[in-house]
């Protein structure tokens, strides 16, 4: 389904020097996989997510969905597969402030073209199963980090997509939660026949995982799924206080 | 989207932030306000003026009128009944007069008129078959003008028209349900024969009113012409509206811009409000394209946020404007009612709203669409993913900025040499460059800033310095709204002032050329214009003390679509025109000319009408035709529509007549003129319906005067600045609540409450000082081109001088009391609960 070849992306940092993200990566991804994505912070995880959403195009190398090359495809039809084929958390979750918890789980279903009414209906349940149908009616600035994740996670799979990728999205919760979050994304992995990626450092998400890959200066290398344990890093806290961003 | 999900999103948004939407809200609805206000203040004197020449004319569509206050033969009224094709010729009497009662005295137009008129079947002509005005002595006055004078029905007014005043009585009140919104205007009807007595014309009319049958207007217009062309301006009857709608446009004109300046400047307040909210947008913009919202939904998300924004606001300002036409800019500018019947009507036409309105709407549109620049980039997701990290896109100070601004900023200094016609598109350019220059002032200042903090060592500077230079948006959108804020003022009140200046100058000039004047009492005759005979004269001679006594004339001419000031000092006049009044022409020459008689100067404005120069000969439509050469150029005095100066002789007999309108005494050296008043009165006596003034006197009388046709630029540059501290409040306060994590993190690095709240203060001041020095200095700069502009456009007389102190005070007023407003919630917001820090943005 998602086939990257040997996909790079470089940046300039603000002192000139450019840095490779993500370097040479290529990587398939099948219906029903759940892969997990490991790496130390600035290893080019979170571009390599990028890349696959078809959010930011590579320098170097092609990303391609279904056999369509992402980079080629219209400005219209690129923002059809984001609204209908995929569903991304960000590591920052990217939640509009003023509305409420089900409201910003509900965008993407508004943005597709739904009344709110349905948009709501549709999403209702996804609140209950990752345990925040309570707080559905509580303003997004007012949600702990915990429950932002869980809402951003609810308005990533809102919309029924395809593939499914995840940026941390389990880095604030206590374990037992995010096992409880891998759970179900794995189960819906299962019962939707869909591809999902998630980067994360919770070592117990490669038990849940189909696979795991370790991300090392932009370089794709595989990781024994036994080894999970010493390629993970204590997570990082988001949104950091003070700017020291992990 | 659905539309209710715009709504929706948009009600959210608003909701979240009501503060910044307000704030862009209140400086749009101040824009849409104050060019409505002036819009409706315009378009009433003229409309007025309108209304009652339609009142008066009715069915006739000519008008035969004379050319000089001493009207016409009343035979011409039987040659032209019955001329062919006339069906009705009604003889008018028209006369400027002042009506008093016990409680106050008004200006008025005394209209004669008699059943010929009436069968014209005007609104206003219905009144002269009430029962009253069919006795032979009695006149009538609409409702408001016996209420001011205080004279009931039945009761006894005073009219006075030149010199000697007489006593009518009131035989009609007229009310709203007889003469509609004619109500309002200052006239009193008089039957024919009682108004030519008191008026001192028996057996003259002011003018004929004409009506053709179906068909024959034109070969009526053509023969009225070869009766009577060379005595009598012979016209459509609606003249005397084309009249003051072209001696207000000038005036209009200059107050139009003004109200368009303050409009800009307030529309640019509502642009910076929205920049505050800019980053928060564009954060919720990019969070919907990274979702899968495609453009066509983001461009109509924006300009659905734009047309709400732009609606609501500019229906707002339609009402704030409202309210303003209403109680701020109601007064009808008194100088115009010495030449022209205006009343106190106010009109809204159509034009008005839809200019207001639509301007909002239209400058609301392209400032919010500010974050539809993220969609036109070339990478177009990058910039979408850049908003998430960042609390907002630092705005770093382009090349292409730099470039632009010095550009536009040279350009607008090359117009006054180049181009002095295009002084207005100078000005824009000026504001232009001015916006696009304030980044990089703005950085190169803090730069300078952080160099001095190093070496106080004071870390509550060295934390306002890295917060101004971490939220460039939001320090450039105050820097920006303090410059507009000292921009608008400075050029705005400092043109006023130079523009107050030379009118002043003028009426100094005017008055001084006598000890003591002696004219026609009434607020209307300030310009000296109503003639009387000079029998008091001779009574003058036995006062001790008085060297001289010189005849003044004066009056208004109509020239082409212009009533013209005239101005005829006595021949022994030493300067009779001042240097300062020359626009073009030798200053002494040109005295010496118009001493010695044969020569004429006129404003500019008119020489370019008859396409005339210094030295060419020009025929005046006075009622005896006269021809005369142009000896300069002048500016138009101070009176919109133009003047024209000849000397006291050559007037005489160009009218035709040796009435006078002021007697000018000199007096000895050594007599003081208020000493010599009193003699002057007793030797006048009582009853003559003169009024004695020393020059002093008179020339308070013009300032004040002047004053009155400057009122609205007060105004509007007073609501600027009004404005302007409302949006650097609002603006201070928005971005100082906005700010509170930021300072609870740096509580939590051990600042104290009041080392916090000094750093705001701090900031503020630093950004503010930075963004209205550059206002001061390009004000200046405005200042000057608008009063060139000014000077060349409405011909009024000007004396630049760069308001050098308007610009400082204005510049400490604006900066000190933002930074006091930013003081109270800064207060506020340095209490804010540690735990303000962990929350997201
Ligand atoms: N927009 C960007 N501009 C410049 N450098 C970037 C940008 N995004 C990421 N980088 C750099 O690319 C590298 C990889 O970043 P990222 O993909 O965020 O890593 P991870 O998610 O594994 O922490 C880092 O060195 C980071 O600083
Ligand atoms: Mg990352």
């Amino acid at each position: 389904m998602l086939e990257l070849r040997g996909v790079s992306k470089h940046y300039t940092a603000p002192d000139g020097d450019r840095v490779r993200a993500v370097d040479g990566v290529s990587l398939t991804l099948r219906d029903h996989e759940l892969l997990a994505l490991y790496g130390p912070s600035g290893s080019g995880k979170t571009t390599l997510l990028l890349l696959a959403a078809g959010l930011t195009r590579p320098d170097a190398g092609t990303v391609c969905f279904d056999g369509h090359d992402l980079a080629r495809l219209s400005r219209r039809d690129a923002a059809r597969h984001r609204l209908t084929t995929v569903g991304f958390v960000f590591q920052t979750l990217r939640l509009v402030p003023g509305l409420t918890a089900i409201d910003n789980a509900a965008l993407k279903l508004m943005a597709a073209g739904a009344t709110r009414r349905e948009a709501r209906r549709e999403v209702a349940p996804l609140l209950e199963r990752l345990g925040i149908g309570g707080r559905a009616d509580q303003p997004a600035a007012e949600l702990s980090v915990g429950e932002r994740q869980r809402v951003a996670i609810a308005r990533a799979l809102s919309n029924g997509p395809r593939l499914v990728l995840a940026d941390e999205p389990t880095g604030s919760l206590d374990s037992r939660r995010a096992s409880e979050v891998l759970a179900l994304l794995a189960a819906i992995a299962a019962e939707r026949s869909i591809a999902i990626a998630i980067v994360t450092h919770d070592p117990a998400a490669a038990a849940s995982a189909t696979r795991a890959l370790r991300l090392h200066d932009g370089h794709l290398e595989p990781l024994a799924a036994g080894a999970a344990a010493e390629a993970v890093e204590p997570p990082a806290v988001v949104p950091a206080p003070l700017g020291e961003r992990g | 989207m659905r539309l209710r999900n715009l709504l929706f999103l948009y009600s959210r948004r608003v909701l979240t932030h009501p503060l910044q939407e307000l704030l862009a809200v209140l400086g749009i609805a101040v824009g849409v306000a104050l060019v409505f206000a002036v819009q409706v203040a315009n378009t009433s004197v003229a409309g007025s003026v309108s209304q009652l020449v339609h009142g008066v004319s009715g069915a006739a569509s000519l008008q035969v009128a004379a050319r000089g206050p001493e009207g016409l033969d009343d035979g011409v009224v039987g040659t032209i009944a019955r001329l062919p094709g006339v069906r009705i010729a009604a003889p008018v009497i028209e006369v400027r007069a002042t009506v008093s009662g016990p409680r106050g005295a008004r200006g008025v137009t005394v209209l004669g008129g008699d059943r010929r008129l009436v069968s014209l079947n005007g609104p206003l002509l219905k009144q002269f078959a009430l029962p009253g005005l069919r006795l032979p002595q009695a006149i009538a006055l609409p409702q408001p003008v016996a209420h001011a004078i205080g004279v009931p029905i039945g009761g006894e007014a005073t009219i006075a028209t030149g010199a000697e005043p007489v006593r009518a009585p009131v035989l009609g009140v007229l009310g709203r349900d007889q003469i509609g919104s004619l109500v309002a205007s200052p006239i009193v009807l008089a039957p024919l024969d009682y108004a030519q007595r008191f008026a001192d014309l028996r057996g003259r009319v002011s003018s004929v009113l004409v009506e053709a049958a179906p068909g024959a207007e034109a070969s009526v217009r053509a023969s009225l012409v070869r009766l009577l062309g060379d005595r009598a301006n012979v016209g459509s009857s609606d003249r005397e509206a084309q009249l003051v709608r072209q001696a207000t446009s000038p005036n209009n004109q200059s107050t139009a811009l003004f109200a368009a300046i303050s409009g800009v400047v307030g529309l640019l307040f509502a642009f910076n409000a929205m920049l505050l909210t800019v980053p928060e947008r564009r954060r919720f913009i990019a969070a919907l394209r990274t979702e899968g919202l495609g453009d066509g939904t983001v461009v109509r998300l924006v300009l659905f946020d734009g047309l709400v924004l732009g609606v609501v606001a500019s229906l707002v300002g339609l009402v704030l404007g409202d309210q303003l036409s209403r109680h701020v800019f109601h007064a009808t500018p008194g100088y115009l009612s010495f030449a022209f019947p205006i009343g106190g009507q106010r009109i809204v036409d159509w034009q008005s709203v839809a200019i207001a309105f639509g301007g909002g709407v239209l400058a609301t549109l392209v400032a919010a669409l500010r974050p539809l620049s993220d969609l036109a980039s070339r990478r177009p997701l990058d910039s979408a993913l850049r908003t998430e990290d960042r609390e907002e896109d630092a705005t770093i100070p382009s090349r292409w900025a730099l470039g632009g601004g010095l550009l536009l900023t040279a350009a607008a200094a090359a117009i006054p040499l180049f181009a002095p016609g295009a002084m207005i598109v100078g000005i824009a350019l000026l504001v232009g460059g001015m916006l696009l220059l304030t980044p990089r002032l703005l950085a190169a200042a803090l730069a300078v800033a952080d160099v001095l903090a190093r070496r106080v060592r004071s870390a509550v500077l060295l934390v306002s310095l890295g917060e101004l230079r971490s939220s460039t948006t939001r320090s450039l959108a105050l820097a920006v709204t303090g410059a507009l804020a000292v921009f608008g003022s400075v050029a705005v009140e400092g043109s006023h002032l130079d523009l107050q200046r030379g009118l002043d100058r003028d009426a100094h000039h005017l008055n001084a050329q006598a000890d003591i004047w002696i004219a026609p009492a009434g607020d209307d005759n300030t310009l000296a214009t109503t003639p009387f005979r000079p029998t008091v004269a001779a009574r003058l001679s036995s006062v001790p003390g008085i060297a001289a006594v010189r005849d003044y004339r004066g009056g208004f001419l109509d020239v082409g679509d212009r009533r013209v000031w005239v101005l005829a000092p006595p021949r022994a006049d030493p300067t009779p025109v001042f240097a300062s009044q020359v626009v073009d022409g030798d200053v002494a020459t040109a005295q010496r000319r118009l001493r010695a008689g044969g020569w004429v100067a006129v404003s500019q404005a008119i020489a370019s009408d008859l396409h005339v120069r210094v030295g060419d000969p020009v025929t005046l439509p006075t009622a005896v035709p006269t021809r005369l050469r142009v000896a300069a150029v002048l500016t138009n005095l101070g009176w919109t529509s133009g003047a024209i100066v000849l000397n006291a002789t050559d007037y005489a007999h160009a009218w035709g007549s040796d009435a006078v309108s002021a007697i000018q005494v000199l007096l000895d050296p050594g007599t003081a003129a208020a000493a010599a008043v009193p003699r002057v009165r007793a030797a006048i006596g009582p009853g003559s319906g003169l009024l004695v003034q020393t020059a002093a006197e008179r020339e308070a009388r013009f300032r004040t005067l002047s004053r009155q046709g400057l009122d609205r630029l007060t105004q509007i540059s007073t609501l600027l600045l009004v404005a302007a501290a409302l949006a650097l409040a609002a603006a201070m306060g928005g971005v100082v609540w906005s700010r509170r994590p930021r300072l609870a993190t740096l509580k939590l690095s051990g600042f104290s409450d009041g080392a916090v709240w000094r750093a705001l203060v701090v900031e503020s001041a630093i950004v503010l000082g930075i963004g209205c020095s550059i206002g001061a200095v390009f004000g200046l700069c405005g200042q000057f081109m608008l009063t060139r502009w000014l000077q060349r456009s409405t011909g009024f007389p000007t004396s630049y001088s760069a308001a050098g102190w308007l610009a400082l005070a204005t510049f400490v007023g604006v900066s000190f009391v933002a930074v006091m407003i930013a003081a109270l919630p800064g207060w506020i917001a340095a209490r804010v609960p540690l735990t303000t820090s962990f929350q997201q943005d």
